[in-house]
């Protein structure tokens, strides 16, 4: 996975535990446009924009 | 005057030296924290850690009793400080416990984290704490560890406490402590405080660390190419006599990243930083995996300004950080080979899914409301009759008893201070039933999947998702919805949030529409009382889309990136000591303002104005001060159509509390109060009527109207005020007090006169 955010919001991810690089697991897909992650054992709920700078190459 | 600090502009220094983009509020505060150096004899001991740790839970297993929660001294943060006893040991000084608010990094995005960060690392050696207590949640370490990781950068002396361990173990994750606590060089204590375990570990880990402060503090390996850089700039720091007062690792770290506002930005130090930069941020980019990921880097740096080059860092370091982390969790932690779904990865499968999640939403928001309404009503109509029955009556027998039965003291005592201290108590059970049913969200953890879902609709009038909550309870009672405000972590949503609830209609509101509906228009009163919700609803919307471009103007619309805590079964013992201490603080703030605002209205009411009348206490209300004051304030209505002396002075007594309006209606015709629902035909209601058609000369329609929108805009009660101050400091009480006020005379003045061409 790798991040096109910008960059404010790109620390702040990386900060919760969304690491480039890492495996991540989609928990759940919006209920209101946006996704539910799980990276390890946390759990982030992130809105349609945010999700759409993640780029996730499937595993 | 109003526009709330911490605006987002990105500026460029002068001499091209990019600054970090959207501080949240100025990294040097222009005020010293005052009232917060510890007293002789006394230690400071903080407790960090990430949101939905159990933080609180450890604080209070620690503190027990000897604890006060209330705002920081010359701050609006929430801050629960504490006495350890425990940890103090034999004769050793005091140590004084603070609960920091949960942060995930000390790059700080809101004024709570700003607090955490400023007593953590931004007053230098001298002013901060002795040690911290980095709170880590066993079932989510590879996340948690991460602040640990920042915090032993700054140099802090730590005790790491590890909770969680219930969850952990229902996930079938072990953590070795002893191994943890090796690779990370601190000691690391498992506690359980739910069960009130582990604590008395932890506080002899602390008072040892207390009376032998270690003279290094081991910190994170960031890896072959920051490390030598970090190293450079912290040699320079140190061989700087002017920067002894701060820790050389954490300067370092924050001159190589260019975080605004550093105190040494002018010193060697900070030159050392510069000319190591951009081999650094070389070495960076040439370490990025994959040639296409290079690429864009180089893209981007080319056609963009030079402060994502400082972005670059800052993510590279907590690149490095997080490497760390997940290096001591896997030498420590061992899991189940074959891992089920996690029970709340399957239950919000289930809650936050497009069929089911905003269904059982919207059921949870129904039973709040009805809680906060339905179920408190019962208590509060008990306690009231009893604090009117018998207790005023006994009063006034005392009051007898002493002889001054007949006087304007037992006036003074009964209808006054009784009657406002009941006033006040008969907050307590609905107050009581809210802070449960906060308790109860928050700690099963709900309460994030609610603002999951209502994010995307309030987003849209810039509010966060979890301000759902208050707004829904204020259309029950904006007094706990005020207090509700508090689940919001940022200070400026919750003070978006705490001027937009008065707007909410509240069910005090709904029995004068219901009154004047009745009596004016029948068997159409069900549609204007629905209306008036809806014009509710509007108002919220429409004044949040406001404030959001003028006062909150500069704060950015925050993304959703929101952590989802594991859900748990809320233990009664948690949720007992929250209500309690909500509710205490609650009593505290409240209680001097409502009972003497309900004394001066009667006062008022009781103290002749024009001489020559009879005694003090028994004065015809059309002759007393409160009408003098009433008549005063008439003519403002006058644009609105009722300006006639018996409406404004339901509205006078109508700002202290709206239960009071239909008696002060009463009163003023000296007519009987009708019973709910038949108003019509009373000679309260002709009354009425002839009042109405008078003052807006004959567009009686209109009128009524643009009175019942008054009503709905305007300052809700005294205790809303006396809540709003003490959760938003008491300018800002007063500007909503004056938002309200104006936002109601215009709303009225505008239907009243639209109102008039048309009916």
């Amino acid at each position: 996975m790798s991040l096109t955010a910008e960059p404010a919001r790109r620390l702040r991810l990386i900060e919760l535990g969304l690491v480039p690089g890492r495996r991540l697991r989609v928990v759940i897909r919006g209920a209101t446009g946006g996704l539910v992650v799980a990276v390890g054992d946390t759990r982030i709920a992130l809105d349609a924009q945010t999700s759409a700078g993640l780029v996730v190459a499937a595993a | 005057m109003a526009t709330i600090p911490g605006t987002s502009a990105p500026v460029a220094g002068g001499d091209g030296r990019a600054r970090r983009l959207a501080p949240c509020c100025p990294p040097v505060l222009d005020r010293p924290l005052a009232g917060t150096p510890v007293g002789v004899g006394t230690v400071r001991v903080v407790l960090v850690g990430n949101p939905n740790v159990g933080k609180s839970t450890v604080f209070n297993a620690a503190t027990g009793a000897h604890q006060t929660v209330g705002n920081w001294p010359g701050k609006t943060v929430h801050v629960a400080t504490g006495f350890w006893r425990r940890a103090a040991g034999g004769g050793g000084p005091d140590v004084e416990l603070v609960d920091l608010p949960g942060t995930y990094s000390l790059v700080a995005r809101s004024p709570e984290e700003e607090f955490t960060r400023d007593l953590l690392v931004d007053r230098g050696l001298a002013g901060r704490p002795a040690l911290g207590v980095v709170v880590v949640d066993a079932a989510n370490l590879g996340r948690t560890l991460y602040l640990l990781a920042q915090v032993l950068d700054a140099g802090l002396p730590v005790v790491v406490a590890l909770g969680m361990l219930d969850v952990a173990e229902r996930r079938g994750i072990q953590v070795d402590a002893d191994a943890l606590a090796h690779r990370l060089g601190v000691p690391v204590v498992p506690v359980r405080p739910r069960e009130r375990r582990g604590i008395d570990g932890l506080a002899a880990a602390v008072s040892a660390i207390l009376a032998a402060p270690p003279r290094h503090v081991p910190h994170p390996d960031l890896g072959p190419v920051l490390e030598p850089a970090i190293t450079a700039v912290a040699q320079a720091a140190t061989t700087d006599p002017s920067l002894t007062g701060y820790a050389p690792r954490w300067l370092a770290l924050e001159l190589l990243t260019e975080a605004g506002g550093v105190a040494a930005s002018a010193s060697g130090a900070a030159a050392t930083a510069d000319r190591v930069r951009p081999d650094l941020l070389a070495a960076i980019a040439a370490e990025e995996p994959g040639g296409q990921a290079g690429e864009d880097v180089a893209a981007q740096r080319a056609d963009q300004p030079a402060d994502l080059d400082v972005f670059d860092l800052d993510a590279a370091v907590a690149e490095r950080r997080y490497d760390w982390v997940h290096q001591a969790v896997a030498t420590s932690v061992t899991r189940p080979a074959d891992e089920p779904a996690t029970r709340s990865d399957r239950a919000d499968r289930l809650l936050l899914s497009r069929w089911l999640g905003i269904p059982v939403f919207l059921a949870v928001m129904w039973a709040v409301f009805e809680a906060t309404t339905r179920l408190a009503a019962p208590l509060q109509d008990r306690l009231s009759s009893f604090l009117s029955g018998p207790v005023s009556d006994t009063v006034a027998a005392v009051i007898s008893g002493l002889g001054l039965g007949h006087t304007w003291v037992r006036g003074l005592v009964v209808d006054g201070l009784v009657s406002g201290v009941g006033q006040l108590l008969t907050f307590v059970p609905l107050m009581a039933i809210m802070f449960v049913v906060l308790a109860l969200l928050e700690d099963s953890g709900y309460l994030a999947r609610a603002a999951v879902l209502a994010d995307r609709f309030l987003r849209r009038i810039g509010l966060p998702g979890k301000a759902f909550l208050p707004l829904v309870v204020g259309f029950g009672c904006n007094v706990p919805a005020i207090a509700g405000t508090r689940i919001l972590a940022d200070r400026r949503q919750r003070l978006l949030t705490a001027l937009l609830v008065p707007f909410t209609s509240c069910s005090a509101r709904l029995t004068v529409y219901v009154l004047l509906a009745d009596v004016f228009f029948g068997s159409r009163s069900g549609t204007v009382v629905f209306a008036m919700y809806v014009v509710s609803v509007v108002l919220v919307v429409l004044v949040g889309l406001a404030l959001r471009r003028t006062l909150f103007r500069g704060q950015p619309a925050e993304p959703l990136v929101l952590e989802l805590p594991a859900y748990r079964l809320p233990t009664p013992r948690v949720v007992g000591t929250q209500t309690w201490q909500r509710l205490r603080g609650f009593l505290r703030t409240a209680s001097g303002i409502i009972v003497a605002t309900v004394t001066a209205v009667w006062l008022a009411s009781a103290i002749p104005l024009g001489g020559g009348h009879r005694d003090f206490g028994s004065v015809p209300v059309e002759n007393s001060l409160f009408a003098g004051v009433s008549r005063t304030v008439a003519p403002a209505f006058a644009p609105a159509g009722f300006a006639d002396w018996h409406e404004s002075s339901a509205l006078v007594t109508g700002f202290v509390a709206k239960e009071a309006v239909i008696s002060t209606f009463a009163q003023t015709y000296g007519a009987q109060q009708p019973s709910r629902g038949h108003a019509q035909g009373t000679p309260l209601a002709e009354q009425l009527k002839v009042s109405f058609a008078t003052s807006s000369g004959g567009h009686t329609t209109a009128a009524v109207l643009a009175f019942l929108v008054f009503l709905l805009a305007y300052t809700p009660c005294m205790t809303t005020i006396a809540t709003q101050r003490a959760e938003i400091g008491t300018r800002w009480a007063l500007v909503g007090v004056g938002l309200q006020l104006g936002i109601a005379w215009l709303l009225a003045v505008a239907v009243f006169q639209i109102g008039a061409l048309v009916v």
